[in-house]
């Protein structure tokens, strides 16, 4: 049974502008002292996540909706252990895929296949599981021969195809899937969304970022509205679209 | 059902203590992700020299010419016969390119692999390890111009290969909290790149590399503090067929101990940090 706990989680963003970021700036304002260093020493900081606290168990699917900024891509990527919080814990029982950017670690100079290899490693697959999967990611890519190309020389849609069949290789107990993705041409479409909904079945939990809120619908049994890093809690569908028509009325 | 083990924990922070435990397993869980490191390092490698026909084998060519210019020109300079002049200079630029790149790329590796950062939970050390595998390669591929060298002038069996192994392996120790100490101040501050690249210009010139320590008289004194003297000291020795000096061994394994204690101190107070730098 796959668990994922996230209990009054707050996470803090410093903002390095470039007027932060250079040494000589800052050793300037050390040497200087006094007022300039006092100045100096404050970094910005935006709040990105705001006690944050919930628990999904096997068979939850979260759908997080929020306008841009408002923290769900933030989230996602503490639960994929990217950010680690200034406050609280997460705790995460189960094997995690995280979804949120195909073009991850791609090299457009390695070919197909190296760009398979390097992919699987970074989402977790050790170096046998990937030998072992490889034919049927290429299968599923539909690239056949182009595979020992180098990257640079597919186009726009290839490239997403491959993208595609190595993100969704991996099986996850957790899935965290920021936007849907939907690529190629519409032969491709049909065959990336069934093989993502097929994914998201063999996931115990599923937590999905998006702005399409009939696609939420469809795929999530929770949902959690997102707001300046501050959030509504676990709703279920009947107590979204309370609060999404109190929202429409205030 | 019985409940799945912790795979992914993280929490707030707790004090001094629990940052210490979370860094030293950042650097547990980097050598168990060394098929990554590993696959990245190679493909850095391939990727530079995709293309061309030689490959990383450039490396080798440019050392080799380097050696044979610098060795026409300096040996008749500093009037010292070639015999002895060559192969010191010559040790001394392959071990120098080594840590020179260690030094250099390590300030880019956390830069480098913004993206990976951003989106995994990669335990960091890892961004380390891969510059100086890349680093050790590149190193491989220029050894060849060392015994060539050694052959040429005739001394080839006075090689000392287990102690300059030793050496070589107090040197990549050394440089690497080193790397990890720039890769961290570099995400942070966006010059430190610039300014590590000119104060490694400096001490290549104040560094026995080009020139023989016994050829310094009044400022002989330079030498016993600079870190990379005793890197070139180690390596080098057993390399020419000389003794080891066991001053300069001492004071590695010294400096390895506090270097890594302050770039494990150093990451245990910003990793958490590390990837709003980027």
């Amino acid at each position: 049974m796959s668990q994922v706990d996230v209990r009054g989680v707050s996470l803090r963003f410093p903002v390095y502008g470039t007027d932060h970021r250079s040494l000589k700036r800052h050793l300037k304002h050390w040497v200087v002292g006094g007022a300039l260093r006092e100045r100096s020493g404050h970094v910005p900081v935006v709040t990105a996540l705001d006690n944050v606290s919930f628990t999904l168990k096997s068979g939850d699917r979260l759908g997080l909706i929020g306008h841009n900024g408002a923290g769900k891509t933030t989230l996602l990527r503490v639960l994929a252990g990217a950010y680690a919080p200034d406050e609280g814990e997460v705790e995460v029982r189960g094997r995690v895929a995280a979804v949120l950017d195909m073009m991850l670690g791609m090299d457009p100079f390695a070919t197909g296949y190296e760009n398979i290899r390097l992919r699987g490693l970074m989402s977790g697959l050790t170096a046998s599981q990937i030998k072992a999967r490889t034919d049927e990611i290429a299968d599923f890519t539909g690239l056949g021969p182009y595979l020992s190309m180098p990257l640079k020389t597919y186009s726009a849609g290839m490239v997403a195809r491959l993208a595609f069949a190595v993100t969704t290789a991996s099986e996850a107990d957790v899935l965290l899937l920021d936007e849907w993705i939907g690529v190629g041409d519409a032969d491709f479409i049909e065959h990336a969304r069934i093989r993502l909904l097929e994914m998201i079945q063999k996931s115990a939990i599923f937590v999905f970022a998006s702005h399409d809120l009939n696609l939420l619908k469809d795929l999530c049994n929770r949902f959690m509205i997102l707001k300046g890093g501050q959030t509504s809690g676990l709703l279920t569908a009947e107590e979204l679209d309370i609060v999404m028509a109190q929202d429409q009325v205030g | 059902m019985a409940t799945a083990p912790i795979v992914y924990k993280a929490s707030g922070r707790r004090g001094f203590a629990q940052e210490m435990a979370g860094a030293a397993n950042d650097f547990v869980e980097s050598f168990k992700s060394h098929q990554l490191w590993v696959a990245l390092a190679m493909n850095d490698i391939v990727a530079r020299y995709r293309g061309s026909m030689l490959g990383p084998f450039w490396i080798t060519i440019t050392t080799a010419v380097f050696v044979a210019g610098i060795g026409l020109v300096y040996s008749e300079l500093m009037n010292v016969d070639p015999a002895l002049y060559v192969p010191w200079m010559a040790t001394g630029i392959v071990l120098w390119n080594l840590i020179l790149g260690m030094v250099l790329e390590g300030a880019d590796a956390m830069i480098s692999a913004a993206g990976i950062i951003r989106q995994t939970a990669t335990p960091l050390p890892m961004f380390i390890w891969r510059v100086v595998l890349r680093g050790i390669i590149n190193f491989l591929h220029q050894v060849v111009v060392i015994f060539v060298v050694a052959a040429v002038f005739g001394y080839l069996f006075k090689i000392n290969l287990p102690m300059a192994a030793f050496g070589l392996v107090l040197t990549v120790i050394n440089v690497a909290w080193m790397a990890m100490i720039a890769s961290i101040v570099s995400a942070r501050f966006r010059d430190t790149q610039q300014v590590i690249g000119s104060v490694m210009q400096l001490i290549f010139f104040m560094s026995p590399v080009l020139w023989r320590p016994q050829d310094l008289t009044k400022a002989k004194a330079i030498l016993a503090p600079n870190p990379f003297f005793h890197m070139l000291e180690v390596v080098r020795g057993p390399l020419l067929g000389l003794p080891v000096p066991m001053t300069s061994v001492f004071v590695l394994l010294g400096l390895a101990v506090l270097g890594w204690t302050a770039a494990f101190l150093l990451f245990a107070l910003v990793r958490r940090r590390i990837v709003h730098y980027l």
